[in-house]
């Protein structure tokens, strides 16, 4: 019985004119989209090639060039070098040409550097990559298929009983139950022409810009975005059917869907924002970066005072000695230092990771409550799915924020927080800094060369894992549906046929 | 068989729809309900057809109780409505079909066809979208929906209003050849001429109550008219 309604609904709805619009629609905006992205991703492939050649260009510098090893020694006074060898360079997502996500706010590389890790600027900063940002296949699914999915169903039920043919329907033996659940399916397939045609014109397209989605993880990919879309898209029918049958006219459920419409798509995942930022403000990131700064300053005064007392006790001269250190002199004071260098190291280290660490628990509490605030939308949700899948969402500035720190620990115990060549803060010259450079031919005084540091290779989520962290936006999706269903079941068997 | 005992319907606004009504229509007769509108002779076929639930009283097809097994007794009994809506976008044949379909008919070959053409609705008319039917068409097509499920009850609500003379009097010597193989057919009208013509038994009904009972073919139709206004007007005996 479900069969045979849902097949007449989806004879109508492909007859009619909203259909045959709003699927045309799709069909033009998904290989757009496709193309417009598309080019996109050339643009910021291109720029991940550049920042990736320019630091292999500095890495190939030998380690005697001058000031190779300054960006790699660990005490300055507060300024910090954007050295390009020192970068994690961030190589666009594929995915994002179908879901943009945060692709075009993400940074195009984050830097290491003895003063903590900070992220560059976004990849859409370089005017030639930025664009049409927000309209990918999501963004479509979202609003033009969203929109449609209302539009098969907004009357099936309200329509019907205004119309009169709710009667006739109700007086054949088939349970209420078999009806609504036909007329779901009905509008189900009916929306999987605009989107399954949409998406295989989109992947052309895209495989015509020689960026194949068809193979191998991307495939897999593909095909959970192609079911989170169902997934959404039975939310809004099953939404708009529980309307319909709770209004009596089919014009009452029309004006209640747009209203949900515009409040899931367009307002609740920006006001979620605009909450959760009010209720967790994060503070900027010159500020914070400002106030690290200041902290490694105040640390660094304390730590030329205690040099300057161990160069006294050495030496036992206030000031700088002129000409050549010996070696017995430099070895004495270098073993003087180095419990206070040891003590400055780590609450230099303790500093900038309570800084970052504040910044980061401020940050992932908005993320959280705005995700929690979005929940209320099946779109956004659709969106989050969307965003791990493209390796652009929130999940995945967490995963690259935790591998990039993780790696600046690994450069500070290599170089960072390394001590080559001699500083002096002599008291007499009101503790101004004397650098007496490393001697490069003394293999315990020379600093590493790039190339002898560790690199750093993001470790991409498998397909587990980004399944894993999509699991609860695909439940909050899937008990959206069913509950909405329920709810439409529920109150057309309690209907009386008027 | 169509019987209703006791029947009482208070809809959920506190209206009193059906006060304590009975009525039995036998197989291979016509009954025909006559009323003011809001007398309660909707809401009669709306309990026979299980869309609204009775508050008290019972009511049977073919000696099934509807509130007990109502899908066994949709099975049994089909219907017409006063203005019938289908599918707009559709044509009568589709219609038809999805109907038929619907309460588990297929209609193969030419059946739908042949069941449209019983109805009066000729091959070309038959495949045009049900959007351009006029108002007799419609009822035509409604008729062959009820037909086409080849059930032994008939219930009609007000079937030939609206409709030219000649195509009421078509669907009532339908009617009546239905009676003649053995429907039991139940329909509500405010025909009084029509149903003092066609029907075996004419019930009036007022406020939810069947307050007379006769059977025309005992009187003339004058008689019945006469009948009927002194039931409106409340002094029936």
């Amino acid at each position: 019985m479900i069969r045979h309604v849902a097949w007449r609904e989806l004879l109508e709805h492909v007859r009619s004119a909203r259909f045959v619009a709003l699927c045309a629609l799709t069909l033009l905006l998904l290989p757009l989209s496709a193309h417009v992205n598309a080019t996109q991703y050339h643009a910021r492939l291109a720029q991940a090639a550049a920042l990736r050649s320019e630091q292999q260009r500095k890495i190939a510098e030998p380690v005697t060039e001058s000031g190779v090893f300054k960006s790699m020694y660990g005490w300055r006074d507060g300024e910090v070098f954007a050295d390009a060898a020192l970068r994690a360079v961030r190589a666009p997502s594929r995915f994002a040409m179908l879901a943009i996500g945060s692709e075009s706010t993400l940074p195009a590389y984050w830097q290491f550097s003895t003063e903590g890790m900070e992220p560059g600027p976004s990849a859409s900063a370089d005017a030639a990559v930025a664009g049409a940002d927000r309209m990918d296949a999501v963004f479509i699914v979202e609003t033009v298929l969203g929109l449609l999915a209302l539009l098969l169903v907004f009357d099936a039920v309200s329509g019907e009983r205004e119309s009169g043919v709710l009667r006739l329907l109700l007086a054949a033996p088939v349970r209420r139950g078999d009806l609504l659940l036909g007329k779901a399916l009905g509008a189900m397939l009916t929306l999987g022409v605009p989107l399954v045609l949409g998406f295989g014109v989109s992947l052309l397209v895209l495989e015509m810009h020689g960026v194949p989605l068809l193979r191998g993880q991307s495939l897999g990919r593909v095909v959970v975005l192609l079911a989170a879309s169902a997934l959404y898209l039975l939310n809004m029918v099953a939404l708009g059917l529980a309307v319909s049958v709770a209004t009596t006219r089919a014009k009452s459920s029309w004006v209640a869907l747009l209203v949900v419409w515009i409040a899931m798509v367009l307002v609740i995942p920006r006001a979620a924002d605009m909450v959760a930022s009010t209720v967790h403000p994060v503070q900027p990131a010159f500020e914070s970066r400002q106030a690290k700064i200041d902290a490694i300053r105040q640390i660094q005064g304390e730590r030329a005072r205690a040099l300057s007392a161990s160069w006294r006790r050495v030496s036992g001269a206030d000031s700088a000695p002129t000409g050549y250190v010996s070696r017995a002199l430099g070895d004495a004071y270098a073993r003087a230092i180095e419990a206070d260098e040891q003590r400055f190291i780590m609450r230099k280290r303790a500093a900038i990771r309570t800084a970052d660490a504040e910044r980061q628990r401020t940050t992932e509490r908005r993320q959280s409550l705005a995700r929690a605030i979005a929940r209320l939308s099946a779109a956004a949700s659709y969106s989050a799915v969307a965003a791990n899948l493209a390796g652009t969402g929130d999940e995945a500035v967490r995963r690259w924020t935790e591998q990039v720190v993780a790696h600046q620990t690994r450069l500070e115990n290599a170089t960072f927080d390394r001590r080559f060549g001699m500083e002096l803060f002599p008291a007499h010259l009101d503790f101004l800094r004397i650098i007496w450079w490393p001697d490069l031919r003394d293999a315990r005084d020379r600093p590493p060369a790039y190339r002898d540091l560790p690199q750093f290779a993001y470790q991409e989520p498998s397909m587990s894992v980004v399944l894993r962290q999509s699991l609860l936006d695909l439940a909050v999706l899937a008990v959206g549906s069913t509950v909405w269903l329920a709810v439409a079941l529920i109150a057309f068997q309690r209907a009386e046929v008027q | 068989m169509l019987e209703a005992i006791n029947l009482t319907k208070v809809y959920r606004n506190g209206v009193r729809a059906l006060s304590g009504l009975s009525a039995r229509v036998a197989d291979g007769e016509l009954y025909c309900l006559l009323g003011a509108n809001g007398a309660g002779k909707t809401t009669t076929l709306s309990c026979f057809l299980d869309f609204t639930a009775a508050s008290s009283g019972t009511v049977r097809v073919d000696g099934i109780d509807v509130a007990e097994r109502p899908m066994d007794a949709k099975r049994r009994c089909a219907y017409v409505a006063e203005t019938v809506a289908v599918y707009e976008t559709l044509s009568a044949v589709e219609n038809l079909r999805y109907f038929a379909q619907l309460c588990g008919v297929r209609l193969t070959g030419n059946a739908a066809t042949h069941a449209l053409d019983a109805a009066g609705l000729d091959g070309f008319q038959q495949s045009r979208p049900v959007r351009q039917y006029s108002k007799g068409m419609r009822q035509k097509l409604g008729i062959a929906i009820a037909i086409s499920r080849g059930t032994g009850n008939l219930l009609l609500d007000e079937p030939t209003s609206g409709l030219d003379p000649t195509a009421a009097r078509e669907l009532m010597e339908l009617l009546a050849r239905l009676r003649d193989e053995g429907c039991a057919i139940l329909m509500s009208t405010h025909d009084v001429f029509r149903a003092a013509s066609y029907a075996d038994r004419i019930g009036i009904m007022r406020g939810g109550v069947l307050v007379r009972e006769l059977a025309p073919r005992a009187c003339d139709r004058a008689a019945v008219e006469s009948i009927y206004a002194d039931c409106m007007a409340g002094s029936a005996a």
